[in-house]
């Protein structure tokens, strides 16, 4: 099951610089017969061996051992976390973490890992058009710890995520009916008109929290009203004007819009339909169907 | 993304450039240097934020600037000395130029070039013992640098760090360097200005010299194979002066011709071994009376021409340590060809009356020259007396000096002794070179300074058909002929007055601890020396020899020195090897459960953590689910949680493995 590590090893440019410098030391020596020169040169041979071997050994006993990549805006930066698992007993430093999904860059440095250790590192990716996406690999490099190689890896990886449009339209958000933004059924919401308590999820607003509750020790509940004043809208993605690239960005705006002004939203894509919430996770769920109208695996 | 270098680290390499300037100190000039200093002074105001980095045309024009400045002082942009101080130049110049990780780089690859730059200068123990630390300080410096710009700046580990490497690195420098093949390549010789700081020239005019300057510079030092000569036969002779024009002598042109290779036999023959300093003009100084000299280098051999007078001298000067072994016999073998003792008798016509008094009363009818000479040495005796600031003569007149002034330093005795026996008819030379010397009891060798600078007179005898040595100085000052002259002079005149007075004949001066640490330096740095100069190709076939391994060809030490290398690679592997962690028992379990799951087609994904890919495998493997529900948990807790897992694991994965 253990697949042997791969990894690749060549001088740098500095590197060869100094392999030059091992060579004019060399020369030096032997056409003036300079005994420190030899010295010199022999010193230089044996710190690019220890530099060769050192760089290879910062990058060995090292797995990925799970990466994740949040859900992130097109045409900005995007977050993620990989974490590396390290066998070895001596650590690994001065890492860069590099990959390239189509438009997506991510170029990451990660100082330390500590030996025998779990590693979360969080990184930031630049982000280039919406859509469903995959990470097929990574690459690992290092210099550590002269800079005379350059040693790296590949990790074939598999992760999927989203990327969902730039939200952007001239489509205003209004409690009327007009294209793909339709105005829901008004329910009424006098302040008295709560219901029930509800078990906390993560995802859920955070507005309807009963701190009063969870300082009195009760575990985390939401609290559930009578619809009142607040509006219920569907956003209607067909129903949206433009080509899709317009509609996406709309769709996206309008979400939201929506969870900016916590008002409760259901989404209909073809003959799917996201029944109407509000909250993190319930715009995540919209914002992901929306970036995976668009594969670009 | 390369790591950008902190300020500490600008700093540190800042003052690294500084120190590998220093040893440059003395060879280059002003100009050059000065850029140096202003750069440094110009970098570190920048970290401070004082001043910003010069812009481009700044920048270029001191590039320009600085290859002309060169390009003027050496005649030439190639060349040791010329590239030496363009490395100076590059290296000043790019501490001003940019702050970023491809510039320490640079910098630091340039230091290293500083340093190969000044062993091509000197190879002394002072050099080495600065290339020691200073290669610390770069290695430390380029671990650094790839460390992180957030990483402590921590000099102390830093310097540990780079010691550790360095003496990590040392046995296998040092087996390498004995094995390394050492080849005699002629492509390229070093054109390297000379700077001659001091040294004896091919004429005297002692008349026109007022005061001796007393400057202490060792000149050569020599080890004698054998018993050393006592110091009343310590002669090193350099130059032979033939022509004369009353009080001054200078060199006559001789039949120059190439050395002969030395004889198989050296019986009977005083050894030595001189280690020449790059100051002495170009005089191979030898022990009186050289049969034949060896140069163990092949460059300076082939330059070495002999003269006239036993002299030896190179042709081109050489401006760096070297090291010669000389022959010599008991007396002089040089025959007196008729054409040749014309030469030697030549002299300026003399009006001074009580010149010619003086010769008539020491020739006394006598043909020989020895009886004449030792007449001579008697007026000497009484007459004279031995000064270093004689002041300066009205004339070249050897009236004027021998009847008048009666006082000066050797050149004065000399060559007024050899100009009075030409006009008593006695063939006569001056010699120069060195009498004396110190011995360095600690390694058995002994210092030739400038202090012992000398001149004598040599006087052919016709009876015994050979040049003999006479030193009217001695006649003049005894303590001088018996101490030497470093010795003499370094003692005052109540010193030396004592030890008329005692005459106890023990000359040894007590020595102050910084003397004794100054010998003891000295038999080091001399030792290493010789050791640096001599393991060149004859030296390691020697070297091999003593070791009973025999001759040993170029191939087969460059093959070993290949293999060196290898089993040095496979060590730095073996050592450094990335260890694998001791992995927990459940770590081991995960594995083997991992190894077992993927015989059944389930692998874990990268982007899978274990407790997904367990989840993922439960509803694969219905019927191992609940075990596998329970190996995740126990992993876990094992893995992440604080506790020490509670369950019997190893059942499950069994059931899971056996299922």
């Amino acid at each position: 099951m253990k697949k042997r590590e791969k990894i690749y090893i060549m001088p740098t440019e500095y590197g060869l610089m100094y392999g030059a410098g091992i060579l004019v030391s060399l020369l030096g020596g032997a056409i003036y017969n300079n005994n420190l020169a030899f010295l010199l040169c022999f010193f230089l041979m044996a710190l690019f061996l220890i530099g060769m071997v050192q760089t290879h050994n910062n990058i060995k006993k090292l797995d990925v051992e799970k990466i994740v990549v949040f859900l992130s805006p097109s045409e900005s930066v995007g977050h993620g976390v990989i974490w590396f698992k390290s066998h070895s007993e001596e650590g690994h430093h001065q890492l860069r973490l590099r990959a390239k999904s189509g438009e997506d860059l991510l170029d990451s440095n990660i100082s330390n890992i500590y030996k025998k250790s779990l590693h979360p590192h969080y990184f930031d990716f630049k982000t280039g058009t919406w859509g469903k996406k995959e990470l097929k690999k990574i690459k690992l490099s290092t210099r550590y710890p002269f800079g005379f190689f350059y040693a790296w890896r590949l990790y074939p990886v598999s992760v999927e995520y989203f990327v969902y449009p730039q939200p952007s339209g001239v489509l205003k958000l209004e409690s009327g009916e007009f294209n793909g933004f339709n105005k829901g059924a008004q329910l009424q919401n006098n302040g008295d008109d709560f219901t029930e308590h509800k078990k906390y999820v993560v995802g859920d607003s955070q507005k309807h929290i009963d701190w009063k509750a969870y300082a009195r020790g009760r575990p985390l509940m939401t609290k559930k009203f009578n619809e009142g004043d607040r509006q219920t809208f569907l956003i209607d993605f067909d129903k949206t004007p433009g080509n899709l690239e317009r509609k996406a960005r709309q769709a996206s705006q309008w979400i939201h819009r929506c969870e900016e002004e916590q008002n409760s939203y259901s989404f209909r894509f073809g003959t799917k339909l996201i029944p109407a919430s509000q909250g993190p996770r319930h715009k995540m769920t919209c914002l992901r169907i929306l970036a995976s109208m668009r594969d670009v695996k | 993304m390369n790591p950008h270098p902190n300020r500490f680290f600008q700093i540190s390499l800042v003052f690294l450039v500084a120190l590998n300037l220093i040893p440059h100190f003395n060879d280059y000039t002003v100009p050059t240097l000065a850029v140096g200093g202003v750069c440094l002074l110009w970098r570190l105001l920048y970290e401070f934020q004082y001043v910003p980095l010069p812009n481009f045309f700044t920048k270029l024009g001191l590039v320009i600037c600085l290859s002309y400045l060169v390009y003027m002082n050496y005649g030439t942009l190639l060349g040791l000395e010329a590239g030496t101080a363009l490395l100076i130049c590059a290296a000043s110049l790019k501490l001003v130029d940019r702050v970023a990780y491809r510039d320490a780089m640079v910098l630091l690859f340039l230091n290293f070039m500083l340093l190969l730059a000044r062993f091509f200068e000197s190879q002394t123990l002072g050099i080495t013992i600065f290339a020691f630390f200073d290669l610390i300080i770069t290695t430390a410096l380029l671990v650094q640098l790839h460390s992180g710009a957030y990483f402590k700046f921590d000099l102390l580990t830093l310097l540990k760090t780079g010691l550790r490497l360095t003496l990590q690195i040392a046995p296998f420098m040092i087996l390498l360097f004995f094995v390394f093949p050492r080849f005699s390549t002629q492509f390229i010789r070093a054109q390297s200005k000379v700077s001659q700081q001091t040294g004896l020239s091919d004429k005297i005019d002692p008349g026109s010299v007022a005061q001796l300057a007393d400057n202490n510079v060792v000149a050569f030092r020599v080890r004698f194979n054998g018993d050393a000569p006592q110091m009343i036969d310590r002669y090193w002779r350099g130059a032979v002066l033939s022509t004369n024009n009353f009080m001054s002598w200078s060199r006559g042109i001789g039949q120059v011709s190439k050395i002969l290779p030395a004889p198989k036999s050296k019986k009977g023959k005083i050894e030595q071994e001189i280690l020449m300093e790059p100051l002495f003009n170009t005089w191979l100084f030898t022990l009186d009376y050289p049969a034949w000299i060896e140069l163990r280098n092949s460059y300076l051999r082939s330059i070495t021409r002999s003269d006239a007078g036993d002299i030896y001298f190179l042709q081109k000067p050489y401006n760096k340590k070297f090291v010669y072994d000389v022959f010599s016999s008991q007396q002089s073998n040089e025959s007196m060809p008729e054409a040749l003792r014309k030469k030697y008798l030549q002299a300026p016509r003399v009006e001074d009356t009580r010149v010619h008094e003086l010769v008539s009363q020491i020739q006394k009818g006598d043909v020989d020259g020895e009886l004449v000479a030792l007449r001579l040495m008697k007026f000497y005796q009484t007459q004279f007396l031995y000064t270093l600031k004689p002041g300066k003569m009205k004339s070249n007149d050897l009236g004027e000096f021998l009847f008048e002034k009666k006082k000066g330093f050797c050149e004065h005795f000399a060559a007024s002794f050899a100009a009075l026996l030409r006009l008593a008819n006695v063939p006569s030379r001056v010699v120069i070179g060195f009498h004396g010397g110190r011995k360095n009891d600690l390694s058995d060798y002994f210092i030739i300074t400038s202090r012992d600078a000398h001149a004598w007179t040599e006087v052919w005898s016709d009876q015994k058909q050979q040049w003999l040595r006479f030193d009217p100085t001695v006649m003049v000052s005894p303590m001088r002929g018996e101490l030497g002259g470093d010795m003499y002079h370094s003692l005052s005149e109540e010193e030396l007055q004592q030890r008329i007075v005692s005459r106890d004949g023990a000359y040894e001066i007590n020595l102050s601890w910084l003397q004794k640490g100054f010998l003891a330096y000295d038999a080091l740095a001399t030792n290493w020396n010789l050791f640096l100069l001599n393991y060149d190709r004859e030296g390691q076939e020697n070297f091999f020899a003593r070791l009973g391994i025999g001759q040993v060809n170029q191939n087969l030490l460059l093959t070993m020195s290949l293999l060196i290398l290898l089993i040095f690679y496979l060590w730095v592997r073996l050592t450094m090897r990335s260890k694998v962690a001791v992995e927990s028992a459940v770590q081991n379990a995960y594995m083997k459960l991992r190894k077992h799951l993927l015989k059944k087609g389930l692998e874990k994904e990268s982007f899978e953590g274990p407790s997904d890919f367990l989840l993922r495998c439960q509803k694969e493997l219905p019927t191992a689910a609940e075990d596998l529900e329970v190996f995740r948990q126990i992993y876990l807790e094992s893995e992440y949680g604080l506790t020490t897992p509670q369950g019997d694991y190893k059942k499950s994965v069994q059931r899971i493995c056996s299922s």
